[in-house]
């Protein structure tokens, strides 16, 4: 009975405990939210009342202005979206503006510049044609041109264009280097290396740099290729490949400061160091990234086995 | 100004947005990965390619598909040009005709030039008349000027005269026999494997009947691996059969075989070590006029895969490119 009683007195004891846990969280929302509605509330109407003054100048601005301001109103504010990137609204702008006055090279030019940033490749072929169609000259245009077909795999289309862009400027550095990337992309090695040393003489880049021994690693004058010295991890990778061919110990100390990869596996497989050459076998099977020095660790770990 | 407070608040969020651009672009490990990706993919391929006699053999299989077979020259222009070697090719109907001006050393662009002007005018008898009288007619279109054609541009060269080891596939209409061509006159075995049924007299060779091979078998994937290619690439146009537009008996029938023929295609696709598969769209086996729109696709399903043909070649290969201590 003494049992039963207190196992009652328990059960309501803890029922009572949770309604007022409840009641305090509640307490505590409620507080919370008097406290913080009214920033939220005036937060909006601040936020509404920028935007509807914005809107009032914009339609004022607008309405009060001739066709010919109203054109060149819609380009700078496009101008001005565009710089912001945000591409949708630039291009709305200068579709507006478009509208307004159909036939100026220059409007669907900037349009053609808004679409391939926004990567809406057709529509920015066309813009691109149609502002050659209406005599523009602009080089933008044939860059433009270049790089949209380039990202197509339309590569003769894109050789097409940058030599356009050539022809007006012959050491625009965007369309050498453009098509110095389509030389690379059909394997024209030799082509590309002339095109990416010129380009390096005014841009003496890491990246041409990289490019410059890359290229003559794959021409196989690994000679050429020594004369550039950099101490980054690509460059260690590069210079790590020309040891493998020559010294593969020195090799070994060349990939030892680069990210774990798959040459670094095959030098010490090739310096018939067995055990570190499956210690870095593992390090790059349990790689989250899925490389291809893991793909190749993978493959080459079957082998091994 | 409220509006000078927005435009500030507005220019600080791009600046974030930039620089966190700028961050991502600069730090981000995928980008350092791919990179090194490109790095080591290409140096090894110059170390796969540098095998020499030891270097496993590459097949390439050309499926059928009429004109929509065009985007097998966009698919070997993309292969030559990022030096995938190309030792073995089989092909069946459209892919025997492309496969064959190929394996004879013709150069790639002289065939696109080629595909880019073909016309139903240079390879049959066909006129308005003939159109009108195909379905009742007793005989139908002569290859005549289709053999007379492949004749021009390969001459009476022999399969082992060719450059690259080559076959093809035909059809026996009596006994419904695959036929394998790899001896005889090259020209005469593309021709008999293009045979489309329906539209060219069948061919009679050696007591048989012989039409196009994509009856019985469209992607000859076996054949290569007898030809003994040791990493195989299929490549098949399908086309979006749900675009195709039937107006005719002619399309209707057309239609039955490109249907059966998929379902045939699927056990080989499977025997091949990569496929690669244009996007055609809605092209139809008899568009010849279409054939840029087919060259090009060819050219960019293959060349946005390219890495992908790469790494796996070296996935398997990777034990041989090692000079094993």
């Amino acid at each position: 009975m003494i049992t039963l009683i207190m196992k009652k007195n328990y059960k309501s004891r803890y029922f009572i405990d949770k309604q007022v846990q409840r009641l305090k969280f509640l307490l505590i929302l409620i507080f919370l939210f008097i406290v913080f509605l009214p920033f939220y509330l005036s937060t909006c109407l601040l936020y509404a009342e920028i935007s509807a003054d914005t809107k009032a100048s914009d339609s004022y601005d607008i309405s009060a202005k001739s066709k010919k301001e109203k054109v060149s109103y819609y380009i700078s504010k496009g101008n001005e979206y565009l710089m912001q990137g945000e591409y949708s609204n630039a291009i709305e702008c200068y579709n507006k503006a478009k509208q307004l006055k159909r036939k100026d090279h220059k409007i669907h030019l900037l349009l053609g510049e808004a679409y391939r940033l926004a990567d809406m490749k057709d529509e920015s072929i066309q813009a691109y044609n149609e502002s050659l169609r209406q005599g523009s000259e602009d080089i933008r245009i044939y860059l433009g041109l270049g790089n949209i077909y380039t990202l197509k795999y339309l590569y003769e289309e894109s050789k097409r264009y940058y030599q356009k862009a050539l022809e007006i400027n012959k050491n625009n550095i965007t369309a050498l280097r453009g098509l110095a990337e389509i030389y690379e992309h059909i394997s024209r090695y030799e082509d590309a290396f002339l095109l990416y040393e010129k380009i390096y003489s005014v841009d003496s880049s890491h990246e041409m740099k990289l490019k410059i021994v890359f290229l003559n690693i794959l021409l196989g004058k690994y000679d050429n290729a020594e004369k550039y010295p950099e101490n980054t991890s690509q460059f260690k990778i590069l210079s790590g490949y020309i040891n493998l061919k020559k010294n593969p110990k020195y090799a070994i100390s060349e990939f030892a400061s680069t990210e774990d990869n798959i040459l670094k596996v095959i030098a010490y497989i090739e310096a018939k160091d067995m055990i570190n050459a499956k210690k870095y076998l593992e390090i790059l099977k349990n790689q989250s990234e899925n490389t291809l020095s893991k793909k190749l660790a993978v493959a080459l770990y079957e082998n091994i086995k | 100004m409220p509006q000078d407070e927005a435009l500030n608040r507005k220019n600080i969020k791009v600046l974030l947005l930039a620089a966190c651009c700028l961050l991502f672009l600069f730090c981000s490990p995928g980008k350092i990965y791919s990179n090194n990706d490109n790095l080591i993919r290409e140096l090894l391929w110059k170390d796969f390619l540098f095998l020499n006699k030891t270097r496993p053999k590459i097949a390439v299989v050309l499926g059928g598909g009429g004109a929509r077979g065009f985007s097998h020259i966009g698919v070997l222009k993309a292969l030559q040009e990022n030096n995938i070697p190309i030792d073995i090719i089989v092909g069946t109907s459209a892919g025997a005709l492309i496969g064959g001006l190929y394996a004879s050393g013709m150069d790639i662009t002289k065939i696109e030039e080629l595909g880019k002007d073909v016309g139903w005018n240079e390879i049959s008898d066909l006129s308005m008349f003939r159109m009108l009288t195909l379905i009742t007619a007793e005989s139908l279109l002569s290859n005549n000027k289709l053999e007379k054609y492949l004749a021009k541009h390969i001459g009476k060269k022999r399969f082992d005269e060719l450059e690259i080891p080559f076959a093809c596939i035909a059809c026996d209409i009596k006994t419904g026999e695959r036929i394998i061509f790899k001896d005889g006159e090259a020209g005469f075995a593309m021709m008999v494997s293009a045979t489309i049924p329906g539209v060219f007299k069948p061919v009679e060779y050696r007591h048989r009947l012989l039409i196009d091979g994509g009856i019985v078998d469209n992607l000859p994937v076996d054949i290569a691996r007898i030809l003994g290619a040791d990493y195989i690439i299929a490549v098949y146009p399908k086309a979006d059969f749900s675009l195709i537009d039937i107006k005719s008996i002619l399309m209707t029938l057309y239609q039955v075989i490109n249907i059966q023929g998929s379902f045939l295609i699927a056990e080989q696709l499977n025997n091949a070590d990569f496929a690669i598969i244009p996007d055609v769209k809605d092209v139809g086996s008899i568009d010849l006029n279409r054939s840029k729109e087919c060259i090009e696709s060819g050219l960019v399903s293959t060349r946005s895969i390219i890495n992908n043909i790469k790494d796996k070649i070296l996935e398997k290969y990777i034990n041989l490119i090692i000079k094993k201590p």
